[in-house]
């Protein structure tokens, strides 16, 4: 029996663990890379596999009128390369064909389900921003929704957001431009690198004026409500996270009625 | 240091009710008038509206 023939035994034995952290990983929390590396993947699929293998194997044996034969299996793996031995193994995979299908086809389908809703427990109960470890692995995520403010030790919640400003730092044609806006959308590659920022209502104005005395006015609206800005161009971005309650004006202290700040004057 | 209590679920929905165009558009204009270095809210006033605004974080 050549090594191929091994190989794609193991492959079928890890495609559980495969499937599992394949539609674990399949939402925009995760970075999907195409370049991936298969060796690495099924490496990694090594323990879930094994869980999901054992669980199959338990209910099989427990729950039916049937047994895995791990002494077939055995030399399936192993390459054995007696006639006899070959000839008896491909003899009980011809006999219990449809076992064996419906076997693989249970365990496959359950893998890619339970990858599926771990990821979903994961986020419904917050796990993955209270435990570092339980993180997916787009970092942009939790800073462009504001889901870092559940992370241990950070003030406030995510919940009471209702506003996301951003601020990006961009060089253009030499000069450093400040453009802000409420944030849209991102756009990450497959490496998980930024690619661009999306804002809505932008504004910019130039860095530079910071040293004037009322830089505050040299903002000036960009005719458009959406703006794009590739990530070549951006220096930094700063975020701002607020929450925003309509009040009633008699409802306001005298001293937050000499602090008000009116957009129809205070530009 | 400050501490929070962990909250598992929670389904509470934003009141996006407030976010017109205009009040969205006004509020970019003035954020940057919002300082970051307090932590009381402020108010700030968009249209006839006012609104108490606390920057998170």
């Amino acid at each position: 029996m050549n090594i191929a023939f091994t190989t794609i035994i193991i492959f079928i034995i890890l495609a559980p663990g495969f499937l599992a952290r394949i539609s674990y990983h399949s939402s925009k929390l995760s970075i999907s890379n195409p370049n991936k590396n298969i060796v690495t993947e099924l490496t990694l699929s090594i323990i879930p596999a094994l869980i999901l293998q054992s669980l199959g194997i338990f209910l099989v044996n427990r729950y039916s009128d049937y047994n895995i034969d791990f002494e077939t299996l055995g030399n399936l793996m192993l390459g054995t390369t007696t006639n006899g031995v070959i000839s008896s193994n491909f003899r009980i995979i011809e006999e219990f064909k449809f076992q064996i299908f419906f076997y693989n086809f249970f365990v496959f389908s359950f893998a890619f389900l339970s990858g599926y809703l771990t990821r979903k427990v994961i986020r419904l109960t917050k796990a993955d921003r209270k435990i570092r470890y339980l993180r997916f692995t787009n970092k942009w995520h939790y800073i462009f929704s504001g889901e870092c403010l559940d992370f241990p030790d950070v003030p406030d919640d995510y919940e009471n957001i209702t506003e996301k400003i951003v601020n990006v730092l961009c060089k253009v044609n030499g000069k450093n431009i400040l453009y802000s806006g409420t944030l849209f959308n991102y756009y990450i590659d497959s490496n998980g690198n930024l690619e661009a920022v999306h804002l809505k209502f932008p504004i910019r104005r130039m860095l530079e004026d910071d040293d004037e005395e009322d830089y505050h006015k040299r903002y000036y609206e960009i005719e458009s409500r959406y703006l794009v800005i590739p990530n070549n161009d951006i220096i930094n971005i700063n975020f701002r996270y607020f929450n925003l309650t309509e009040v009633q004006e008699s409802d306001l202290t005298s001293d937050e009625l000499n602090s008000i700040i009116d957009s129809n004057t205070d530009l | 240091m400050p501490t929070k209590r962990t909250k598992f679920f929670s389904f509470k929905k934003k009141d996006r009710s407030v976010f017109t165009p205009e009040t969205e558009s006004a509020f970019v204009r003035v954020a940057h008038k919002i300082s970051s270095s307090n932590s009381k809210s402020q108010i700030v006033k968009i249209g006839d509206k006012f609104f108490r605004v606390k920057e998170l974080g």
